[in-house]
């Protein structure tokens, strides 16, 4: 079976002309519609849920000849992500993802990747790692590799994967950043349910994205080069420093990036780092990475319509992080209250990774207002906006009494 | 008390000394504590001593006076290598012909970190002033000291008790009796099986098989090292790439070739040009001629013998100590031209090596 007999007429649209079209699709479709429209040549495959979902796409896409792309089946998720290293390494732009422990699995590939600075761009279908066994979204797969020179972005919305994923590539190609890109999507809320986007033409996407161009680096009998050598103690803090300056340089490609996106597609996400959502004059704002944005915004409705002062931020990019925004959207609310679809055991306050680092980038703010941290959502529970009410409750009581109570709260856990 | 701090140098061939470096190391740290002073040793770890005949390094840090306090030791504790040794010690002569540790550190004097009027003390069967012949001057003074010995070869798993650490042990004593005294050898030896066996043998090199000799400023052969230039994160490739080598070139920054011990010499009136040497040599050594000869590039040859293993023709490819030749650091001789220039000069040469060499091919050992 081929792509729908309903998206081939569109398709055909967008490949061949200059208008945008409207289709309904799941999240990782949406995804792969980019990965057409980006011209990947390589892509490795290997199934997993909730990931798997962007495969079933592509190879469709494939087959019915609106891609024309290696796809190759590997072995095991290591395979896959050692595929694409070495193809990104001759030049060609790859896809690749994974999900929960398959991505781990693919863990050292997925280091070198970045320590060698190949921009290959992954989806990472977010899911709890085993054990116990749970299909549903968790972040700490991605966040496993916060701290190896991936590029990590969280979208909320099948439109944002694909607007994203043309980004992704922009951004990690750029010879000031040539970095891998990790796109997280939460497993079932945005990889399986189904929502309109809108599919731009190729012809807006060529404008906006150039043509993978590895330099010096692109391994060709014609460029003989040595890469990944044993280098030991004389050259490794050098080689790190690059990375370092190549994830600061992306906070500014990533402005750039954004700023051609809105021109080139009519589409402006506004401050391209965090999206601010009614947190001008809210004395609780609530943080958050994903799909949970989609009922907190109800609740912060509710709640507002109430007369509360409440707002929220959703962190789209965690790597690199947006420490200024940060700062200038939080630090004059009263209570920060960061909902955490993960954890950290045993970090500072025992609460989960984001709450974290925004402590963190909260302590070189002039004013540091109250955190408190929600764990919830854990293995694809739902957060529902009467749970985020419930979350606002207790940040505004928080608010009310001017102290932490109680600094991480395991929202819904049963004693 | 005063505390002196005295560091030594085991340099050693990887694999077939791994073990007699480290007992040997592990010794003197034993002897010194015996002696109530504090003592560490440790590896240079990026050496890789795992690999065939690489040169690699062990130090020893003893601080003597410190009794038992180990916080003195604190600031050589944690380091890749010492900035300098006092006695450096060496267990394979041929080692004497460079040092190579990383691909863009060149090739190191063997006494690169001696301190001026430190001790190089070499195990060997040759004297002084025949080892002078392969070593390269500097400009401050030294004292080389040899013990006279054979070569302690072993392998990956097995240690030979073949007698060298006592007599490294006993010539210590004997040159640096500030660093370890006869005593402190003994007493750690008599803490070993076989204790009269043992002492007896570094009491042996302490009496009779130690030979010294003053080295001045300029002695030795021509050879200036250059320390490498190391790039700074702005000016490498992205990633730490680095450019290749284009089809015949070789690394002009790594060679390797000081690993070997010993070097194939062909002989080329009798060579069949059946391409196997050329074939098999797992460092691509052998440059083809225009005559169909393989020409060994020496500065890259690792020394392990499978082209004389493999060489079909009896008595054409043979491996030979590197002490009989006097070139080395960087320079080697061309075995194809100087055949080529002179074949009855290259001939008699030849057969003059044939007695001495370790494999010949094709023929029953
Ligand atoms: S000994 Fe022979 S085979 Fe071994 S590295 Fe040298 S030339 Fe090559
Ligand atoms: S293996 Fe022996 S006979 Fe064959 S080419 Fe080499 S030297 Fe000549």
């Amino acid at each position: 079976m081929s792509v729908s007999v309903l998206e081939s007429k569109r398709l055909e649209a967008v490949l061949k002309g200059d208008e945008e079209v409207e289709v309904v699709g799941t999240g990782t479709d949406a995804m792969a519609y980019a990965l057409m429209l980006a011209d990947i040549d390589v892509t490795s495959a290997y199934p997993i849920r909730p990931y798997g979902g962007v495969m079933q796409t592509v190879s469709k896409l494939i087959a019915d000849g609106y891609l024309k792309a290696e796809y190759i089946v590997a072995a095991h998720e290591h395979d896959q992500f050692e595929i694409v290293k070495h193809a990104s390494a001759v030049g060609a732009r790859t896809f690749v993802g994974s999900s929960g422990v398959g991505w781990l699995l693919a863990i050292e590939a997925i280091v070198v990747i970045s320590t060698d600075r190949y921009p290959v761009v992954a989806l990472i279908g977010n899911r709890a790692l085993d054990d116990p066994g749970a299909y549903g979204v968790e972040h700490n797969d991605a966040l496993m590799v916060r701290d190896v020179g991936w590029l990590l972005v969280w979208v909320d919305t099948a439109q944002e994967a694909l607007d994203t994923t043309l980004i992704a590539y922009r951004v990690a190609e750029d010879p000031r950043v040539m970095l891998p890109v990790g796109i997280s999507m939460d497993g079932a809320f945005l990889t399986h349910s189904e929502h309109v986007f809108k599919i731009p033409p190729k012809s807006k996407v060529q404008k906006f994205l150039p043509p993978y161009d590895l330099g010096n680096r692109k391994l060709h009998p014609s460029n003989v080069i040595s890469v990944a050598p044993q280098v030991n103690e004389d050259w490794v803090t050098e080689i790190r420093k690059q990375m370092d300056e190549a994830m600061k340089n992306a906070r500014k490609v990533i402005v750039e990036a954004y700023r051609d996106f809105a021109k080139i597609f009519g589409r402006d996400y506004g401050n391209p780092f965090v999206e601010p959502y009614m947190v001008e004059d809210a004395d609780v704002i609530m943080v958050g990475m994903g799909t949970v944005s989609r009922p907190i915004k109800e609740a912060v409705r509710r709640l507002r319509a109430k007369g509360e002062k409440v707002g929220f931020l959703r962190i789209r990019w965690f790597r690199p992080f947006p420490t200024e925004d940060i700062i200038h959207y939080l630090s004059g609310a009263k209570v920060v209250a960061v909902v955490d679809r993960d954890y950290s055991f045993g970090s500072p306050f025992d609460g989960g990774a984001v709450y974290t680092e925004i402590r963190s980038a909260l302590y070189e703010a002039e004013h540091r207002p109250l955190i408190i941290n929600f764990i919830g959502g854990l293995g694809g529970r739902e957060i529902t906006y009467n749970d985020a009410i419930n979350m606002f409750n207790i940040a505004l009581d928080t608010a009310r009494k001017g102290k932490v109570e109680q600094r991480v709260i395991w929202y819904g856990v049963r004693e | 008390m005063s505390v002196s701090i005295y560091t030594l140098e085991i340099i050693y061939r990887g694999i077939h000394q791994r073990h007699l470096a480290r007992n040997l190391a592990r010794g003197i740290v034993y002897a010194a504590r015996m002696e109530g002073n504090a003592a560490l040793s440790y590896q240079r770890y990026g050496d890789d001593p795992e690999r065939d005949g690489v040169p690699a390094k062990y130090f020893v840090v003893i601080a003597k006076g410190a009794g038992s306090s180990e916080d003195v030791l604190d600031a050589e504790a944690a380091r890749v290598e010492p900035d300098f040794v006092d006695v450096s010690i060496v267990l394979d002569d041929t080692i004497l012909k460079g040092v190579e540790s990383w691909a863009w550190q060149g090739i190191q004097p063997v006494h690169l970190k001696l301190r001026p009027n430190g001790l190089l003390i070499v195990v060997s069967k040759k004297n002084p002033e025949e080892l002078l012949r392969f070593i390269p001057a500097r400009d401050s003074p030294y004292k080389l000291v040899v013990v006279q010995g054979e070569r302690s070869i072993g392998d990956f798993w097995t240690f030979p008790d073949d007698g060298t650490v006592e007599r490294v042990l006993g010539a210590i004593a004997k040159v640096a009796p500030d660093v370890l005294s006869l005593d402190g050898v003994k007493r750690f030896l008599q803490s070993l099986d076989k204790p009269d066996v043992r002492v007896n043998r570094a009491v042996e090199a302490y009496q009779a098989l130690v030979r010294l000799r003053e080295v001045k400023p300029g002695e030795g052969i021509p050879y200036k090292y250059e320390p490498p230039h190391l790039p700074g994160y702005k000016d490498m490739m992205i990633g730490g790439a680095i450019p290749g080598l284009k089809p015949n070139q070789r690394n002009p920054l790594f060679t390797g070739g000081t690993a070997k011990h010993y070097r194939p010499v062909i002989n080329f009136d009798k060579c069949t040009k059946c391409t196997l040497c050329w074939e098999y040599c797992p460092d691509s050594v052998f440059d083809p001629t225009p005559d169909g000869y393989f020409n060994p590039a020496l500065a890259y040859c690792k020394g392990c013998g499978i082209c004389a293993e493999v060489c079909p023709v009896p008595d054409t490819i043979i491996m030979v100590d590197e002490l009989e030749f006097e070139d080395g650091y960087g320079k080697f001789i061309d075995e194809y031209r100087m055949w080529k220039e002179n074949r009855e000069g290259y001939r008699k040469w030849f057969e003059s090596l044939l007695p001495k060499a370790q494999i010949i091919s094709a023929r029953k050992r």
